[in-house]
């Protein structure tokens, strides 16, 4: 047993703290595993087309679903366009064209103020943590009961002291992020996206710059969020292994399209030659 | 890509840019009645714009005054109305060069810093971040830095136009030995309270100007950090461009509104 384990046992995601313990798999958790159709949709992908310049498009028809509850991962090449999916995921950037769905609603008709609601249900880690680097530690992480419930760093304290302690930064609290090094800086990241208990987190490449202690531990943060809260998460990550981990199904993102959408074991026995290649290069890590 | 192509992507990049542009200019003033709850983001940006141009308009609003009434002082001198000079400098000084010089050098500052400041935040992710996490860019971000930049260019126009006319004086009692006394008369009779409106109402605008246009190159930075040292850049050369070319416009409106 890690000493993070410790820790763990204090998170009280929800409005209630201990009662989490022992639920274990939720109704909706086998649900999902035996029938994952009849889970609700979360973020909803149709034939989604981006392009930043002229010359090329990075999504070229982009088409996924993610139900409630599961836990979605995204590999791909460096700039192949995950890190634009999860930004068009939460209406931070428009698509040339095609539907885009969060909890049902169409966001790309939405405008700003229209969208803080449905933002609110989600949480996200940039891939550089994106900490504000004029703000403490703690007023990070608190940024959101702050600006969004009305309350002052006092109030909020005790919640992100837990939070803080949950991701292993209980130091940290009156640090400036200048004073992190880069795997805290993720760390704090993780905390700041989950203080309000979003229903759906983001990740972009939670794990990299994360030693290998802290990287288990985010990862089954991740897997118990799922498990206990029925919190869905969209993972990106080029790392097989931490895929296979926590992932129940897998995209593969190439040239602007999506090459593979399945599970973990469909990937491994494919006969693909790019996915073949991808595979090994991986494992070849 | 053939020319047609060309000339209809860099006009839909203008009209992008432009409307940019108006929104956060609008977007911030929007804001301003959320200030108070902004103040502790507004104190710390008027700490920094007005500690780094304060020390450079006393220098530069001293020299112009000097300059102007050793040039001035000596042509009506010619004419036997050397009298007049306060009355020159102070009205040339209060309506047109403080404004425009405290503009110049704030534009030059503040832009660079406030351009570069929000360029890396966005280069960073930190503005998604914010926008993630339910707060909007033009109340956290744009509207401090206009309401500070204002606060901060209108006490610095007063100083700088004080320092030209104390310039002038400095002329007029050494090289043109005109008594003390003829210079104050002459500078302070003449004033009218127009003259002092334009000199207040030039600053305050310029003021939310400057800051409006830096916060859209900042918020707008591409590229990194190169990106952002470009942003920079282009902050200072559209600020001090437009702080002229806004002073004109102010001017004319003026003249036409008020004589
Ligand atoms: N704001 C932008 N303006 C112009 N081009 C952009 C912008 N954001 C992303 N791109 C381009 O879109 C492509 C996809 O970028 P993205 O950041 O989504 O890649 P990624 O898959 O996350 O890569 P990495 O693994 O390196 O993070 C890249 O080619 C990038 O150059
Ligand atoms: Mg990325």
């Amino acid at each position: 047993m890690e000493a993070g384990d410790v820790s763990e046992m204090d998170l009280s995601y929800g409005s209630g703290s201990g009662e989490a313990e022992g639920k274990g798999k939720s109704e909706l958790r086998t649900l999902l595993e035996r029938d994952p159709s009849r889970a609700e949709t979360v973020i909803e992908f149709r034939d989604v087309h981006l392009a930043f310049s002229r010359e090329r498009e990075v999504l070229a028809g982009v088409d996924l679903t993610v139900r409630r509850g599961e836990t979605k991962i995204i590999l791909g090449g460096s700039g192949e366009g995950k890190s634009t999916i999860l930004r068009l995921a939460l209406g931070l950037i428009q698509p040339t064209r095609g539907s885009i769905r969060l909890f049902g609603e169409e966001i790309t008709t939405l405008d700003e103020a229209q969208l803080k609601p449905i933002r609110h249900r989600v949480g996200m880690v940039f891939q550089g943590g994106a900490l504000f680097d004029s703000l403490t530690v703690a007023e990070n992480v608190g940024f959101c009961p702050m600006e969004n419930h009305g309350m002052t760093l006092e109030q909020a304290e005790p919640l992100i002291r837990r939070r803080l302690k949950y991701v292993g930064l209980s130091d940290a609290y009156d640090l400036m992020p200048s004073e992190l090094s880069g795997g805290m800086a993720k760390r704090a990241a993780v905390a700041r996206a989950m203080i309000c208990s979003p229903e759906v987190l983001l990740f972009d490449e939670p794990t990299t710059g994360i030693d290998p202690i802290g990287v288990r531990r985010l990862l089954r943060l991740i897997n118990r969020l799922r498990d206990d809260f029925e919190v869905t998460s969209v993972v990106v990550t080029h790392i097989l292994k931490d895929a296979r981990f926590i992932g129940d199904s897998l995209l593969v993102l190439r040239a602007g399209h999506i090459v593979f959408d399945g599970t973990f074991d469909e990937l491994m026995a494919t006969k693909d030659p790019f996915l073949r290649d991808f595979i090994a290069e991986q494992e070849g890590i | 890509m053939n020319t047609v192509q060309a000339i209809d992507y860099s006009l839909r990049s203008f009209v992008e840019e432009s409307q940019h542009m108006a929104r956060v200019m609008f977007g911030g003033l929007r804001a301003t009645p959320h200030a108070w709850r902004f103040r502790r983001q507004v104190a710390i940006q008027i700490s920094r714009l007005g500690t780094s141009a304060g020390w450079v308009l006393v220098l530069a609003g001293l020299f112009i005054g000097l300059v102007l009434a050793m040039e001035w002082g000596t042509k009506l001198e010619q004419f036997g109305a050397k009298l007049l000079m306060g009355r020159i400098v102070t009205i040339g000084v209060i309506r047109e060069i403080g404004p425009v010089l405290a503009g110049i050098m704030v534009a030059a500052r503040t832009g660079s810093m406030v351009a570069a400041e929000l360029g890396s935040m966005k280069v960073t992710d930190q503005i998604d971040a914010l926008r993630a996490l339910g707060g909007d860019p033009m109340v956290h971000l744009v509207m401090p830095r206009q309401v500070a930049s204002v606060m901060t260019l209108l006490p610095l126009t007063l100083f700088c136009d004080l320092m030209g006319v104390i310039g002038g004086w400095l002329i007029a009692i050494s090289l043109l030995n005109t008594p003390s006394t003829f210079y104050w008369h002459s500078a302070l009779d003449s004033l009218q309270f127009k003259d002092l409106a334009v000199g207040f109402i030039k600053p305050i605008f310029f003021g939310w100007i400057i800051a409006s246009i830096s916060a859209h190159y900042g918020l707008y930075t591409r590229g990194g950090a190169a990106g952002v040292g470009s942003s920079a850049t282009r902050a200072v050369v559209a600020g001090t461009l437009t702080v002229l070319v806004a002073d004109f416009i102010l001017g004319k409106l003026i003249l036409a509104l008020w004589g």
